[in-house]
């Protein structure tokens, strides 16, 4: 079955989509099309955290002043590791 | 945006407003206490926390807490100028560090509560994270730059 969906966007947001439709060689509304059905499969139609154009996986950890090497890297591989596992 | 030094570090504690279950990506309704667990740079330069939900419900139950709550005992929470709480690593939060989040961030404290939580206690909190990987089902992810849910890996 095919349903209508209505999503209000925020120009950021479809900035983003449109380079990444167009990294896919695909227009705007068929890779907002193909985004939004993969997480209706995947999870719920309650959340499209996925059209979010960035997310922390595109993000680099800071290192501060009093951070070991031990301790930084030991912050950053478990908070990285956490991103890794499947979330809800 | 022009690269900013970071406003917070981790093992602080700051008033945030915390995303709920209800609506994960926005700020949630009300200020709760944060543990900030990292900062991190977001290609555009600007900053995200990564922080741990905080609630005021002292664990005063002689039992273990369960996976994922770190009781705060009386002491530290009275140096924080707190009342006893529990940090619950289970509930993560990925959040632009701005006034929507972070609505004290303006004034002279920012909203970071004096004491910043002791290296030992980090560490245990980082604990925490490493015996929560293995029982990946209980972690909760909110905020708008939480990876995206539901798909799997």
């Amino acid at each position: 079955m095919r349903e209508s969906v209505t999503l209000t966007l925020d120009e950021k947001t479809i900035a983003a989509a449109k380079e990444k439709a167009a990294a896919n060689d695909r227009s705007l509304v068929s890779y907002l099309e193909q985004v939004v059905t993969k997480e209706i499969h995947a999870s719920d139609a309650s959340h499209f955290s996925v059209l979010a154009p960035e997310n922390v996986r595109e993000s680099e950890p800071v290192r501060f002043p009093d951070d070991t090497d031990k301790e930084f890297e030991r912050r950053n591989n478990l908070l990285s590791a956490i991103l890794d596992v499947s979330g809800h | 945006m022009a690269d900013t030094k970071p406003p917070f570090q981790p093992g602080q504690f700051v008033w945030s407003s915390f995303p709920y279950d209800e609506n994960p990506l926005r700020p949630g309704p009300k200020e709760h206490v944060a543990y900030i667990a990292d900062v991190r740079k977001m290609p555009d330069g600007s900053l995200l926390a990564v922080c741990f939900y905080t609630t005021s419900q002292a664990w005063t139950r002689s039992e273990k807490p369960p996976l994922g709550i770190i009781p705060i005992d009386e002491a530290m929470a009275t140096a924080l100028g707190q009342k006893s709480f529990v940090i619950d690593v289970k509930r993560i939060a990925y959040i632009p560090i701005n006034k929507e989040f972070f609505s004290r961030i303006d004034t002279p404290d920012k909203g970071i509560l004096p004491r910043r939580a002791t290296k030992q206690l980090q560490n245990a909190i980082l604990n925490t994270v490493a015996k929560l990987l293995k029982r990946p089902e209980y972690i909760i992810q909110l905020g708008p730059y939480r990876p995206p849910q539901g798909l799997g890996r």
